[in-house]
């Protein structure tokens, strides 16, 4: 018999042949010394690659890796959830955009989105004033607004879309300029009759209800 | 180390409790990092990778099918990482002339990484060295059989090669070393 090659010793160490063969490589490794010395040769190197197996991590690896984990996974549910809150604003923002006359300023926006949430079913707009209820009432009734409900603190207004754009108008320069202007006019307090109502005069007859918040 | 099987850890990390993947961690880390080390023979990349893996492996744990065992998979993964690593690091070779890759072609202290980590013998140094110069495809399948004493069919299907394949690369495998670690003076 020839001298064993390497990889039939190392079929052999793992008990891989067949009895037969088996059989007459211990045969043979039991006569030939240089088949012995491969063998242990063999054997002594199977068993330090297994000693490689003390090889190992530095003991804090796990937590380390777990605090890189939390990290990432913090920052996506935040990113989630910041996307998923931009969404649901942007979709009430769009719902409120719709509802509302273009020039409407910020901070009446601003105002309007944080303000009352309720009865606004039916609004268009609130627009939030310093303006007392007379002073309000005389530039409803100005204008051929009708006013549909009112309080000390609000009042209810329906009018065309031309009289809208005039009394925000005014209620923003108001505002502005102070309240000395139009605050010793006399008013009718009444809210108008039917009868009064003014002629829409847009052309697409739109009809604006809006709520003035009194200071 | 928990009691816990893979398989349980796995469903409470995908229900919500991270901290049972240290558990999983904790259990492989050094299979792992004994594969990627022998590969990259460097202490400190073989930890990063290491961790990169397992990264990986919790991002993905749900599309995990219980067909195969828990180990199986995640080796699969750091061979998968592992290739991709190489092919990455070779690119970096090649772009070695722009200025900005400077910092990449510090020539790593090797001495000092394994001095202070691991080695604590000459003997296994060497070894350590043969076994990361032999061909990917032999060194991964001694690692799994001799150092982690996997069996056949675990690193068949580890390696998704057949049972023969695997058999003749593991003699061949000790072959060579062998014949290297004599060149060596280490048999
Ligand atoms: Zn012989």
């Amino acid at each position: 018999m020839n001298h064993i090659p390497v990889h039939k010793l190392s079929e052999y160490i793992d008990g891989m042949l067949e009895a037969q063969e088996k059989d007459a490589i211990t045969l043979h490794i039991s006569q030939c010394p240089e088949c012995r010395q491969n063998l242990l040769q063999l054997q002594k190197m199977i068993s330090m690659l297994s000693s490689m197996k003390t090889i190992s991590m530095p003991k804090t690896f796990a937590t380390d890796t777990m605090i890189q984990i939390k990290k990432k996974y913090h920052h996506k549910r935040y990113y989630q959830w910041v996307r998923g809150s931009v969404i649901a604003a942007a979709i009430v923002l769009i719902a409120i955009i719709t509802m509302l006359p273009d020039s409407i300023t910020h901070d009446q926006f601003k105002t309007y989105m944080t303000q009352n949430t309720q009865k606004t079913s039916k609004l268009d707009c609130i627009i939030p004033t310093n303006m007392d209820l007379q002073t309000a009432m005389m530039i409803i009734q100005q204008h051929k607004a009708r006013v549909l409900d009112y309080s000390n603190s609000y009042m209810i207004v329906e009018s065309d879309v031309n009289s809208f754009s005039s009394i925000r108008n005014i209620i923003n320069n108001y505002e502005s300029f102070g309240h000395t202007t139009i605050s010793n006019v006399g008013i009718n307090y009444l809210p108008q009759e039917d009868k009064n109502y003014p002629q829409l005069t847009h052309a697409n007859k739109k009809k604006y209800i809006f709520r003035l918040q009194l200071r | 180390m928990s009691e816990y099987s893979d398989n349980e850890l796995i469903d409470r990390v995908i229900a919500g409790d991270t901290d049972a993947f240290a558990d999983i961690i904790t259990r492989y880390q050094n299979r792992i990092f004994r594969y990627v080390y022998t590969r990259v023979y460097d202490y400190d990349e073989a930890c990063d990778m290491t961790q990169d893996i397992f990264i990986i492996t919790m991002e993905s744990l749900k599309t995990f099918r219980k067909e195969s065992q828990f180990s199986t998979w995640l080796f699969s993964i750091a061979v998968n990482y592992c290739k991709n690593h190489r092919r990455k690091n070779r690119h970096k070779v090649y772009s070695i002339h722009s200025a900005q890759d400077e910092t990449e072609m510090q020539i790593p202290d090797i001495r000092q990484n394994q001095e202070e980590h691991i080695i604590t013998s000459e003997s296994l140094q060497i070894m350590l060295e043969e076994l990361h110069k032999l061909p990917d495809d032999y060194r991964d399948i001694l690692v799994l059989r001799d150092i982690e004493g996997q069996s056949y069919a675990t690193i068949a299907q580890a390696l998704n090669l057949s049972l023969a394949n695997v058999k003749v690369r593991i003699h061949r495998g000790r072959e060579m070393l062998k014949s290297r670690l004599q060149q060596r003076g280490l048999l």
